[in-house]
């Protein structure tokens, strides 16, 4: 039992700095296809995380929304917008030196309000498998975010089109 | 059981949001501040199921779950802007994007 533990223990760490390392390679590396690479350690190893939380569906939810989505969303955002003979152009970060004090105040200021705050000190026992769980939450009592989340869907299916595609010139139209 | 306590996972959570706030109002590039709006979300996402696990409820991951759908669709729709920026600008500055001020 205590193997156990200290597995999980070991594989918070490891996943916890693998997260942070990554989430600072996103924000500061200046290459663009590095940021993007430093997004999906990140995603991937807040997957992991998810899993040491028990959350089984969420955690593959993340691999295949974002790391199989999402990401290739963004690395066709890179290769398509970014000049090829200035790989590192625009992306030099300004105002940092008010922007990272900042951060660290904001940093700070959450930190004490879960310090300070009452946390329940033990988590309840496994429930198994959470998927029945949604399942229920969304087919019940949350039907209508649900639905809701369906027209999103379909709106930004829509909008994005709209927004992405090329304007014809008038003489291309029929 | 997780050995681990909930404060370690919420200041994870924490951490990673801070990164990802500082790295929205840092960069530059639009592509940047769109990941690091990423970084922000999956930092919400872990504090969410950190109290899921201690509270022992569903109702977190259902929330989990619609933070991600809405937040796929606003990538899907910030990146086809940053197309839209980049066809009109040929860059994706956001210090450069400056059409709509007065």
């Amino acid at each position: 039992m205590m193997d156990a533990l200290t597995l999980k223990d070991a594989l918070f760490w490891a996943f916890a700095f693998l997260t942070v390392g990554f989430g600072l390679m996103v924000t500061f590396h200046r290459s663009l296809v590095h940021a993007a690479l430093g997004l999906m350690g990140t995603l991937l190893s807040v997957a992991c995380i998810y899993g040491l939380l028990d959350a089984d569906f969420v955690a593959v939810t993340q691999i295949i929304v974002y790391v199989g989505g999402v990401l290739i969303l963004f690395l066709f955002g890179v290769f398509l917008t970014r000049r090829i003979d200035d790989i590192e152009v625009s992306n030099l970060s300004v105002n940092w030196m008010v922007a990272v004090p900042a951060g660290l105040v904001l940093l700070a200021v959450i930190l004490y309000a879960v310090i300070s705050s009452p946390l329940p000190m033990a988590p309840v026992d496994a429930t198994g498998p959470t998927v029945e769980g949604i399942g229920n939450e969304f087919l019940s009592r949350y039907l209508l975010p649900f639905e809701v989340l369906s027209v999103i869907l379909l709106a930004v299916l829509v909008g994005a089109l709209m927004m992405a595609r090329r304007e014809l010139k008038p003489e291309e139209r029929d | 059981m997780t050995g681990v306590p909930l404060s370690h996972f919420l200041v994870l959570a924490v951490a990673l949001f801070t990164i990802g706030a500082v790295g929205v109002v840092t960069r530059r590039n639009a592509l940047v501040a769109l990941m690091s709006l990423e970084l922000m979300l999956n930092g919400v996402n872990v504090a969410f199921l950190a109290f899921a696990r201690w509270r022992g409820d569903a109702l977190a991951n259902a929330a989990v779950f619609i933070v991600m759908a809405v937040a796929a669709a606003e990538v899907a729709v910030g990146l086809a802007l940053v197309i839209a920026l980049f066809r009109h600008n040929r860059s994706v500055d956001l210090d450069e994007a400056t059409r709509m001020k007065g």
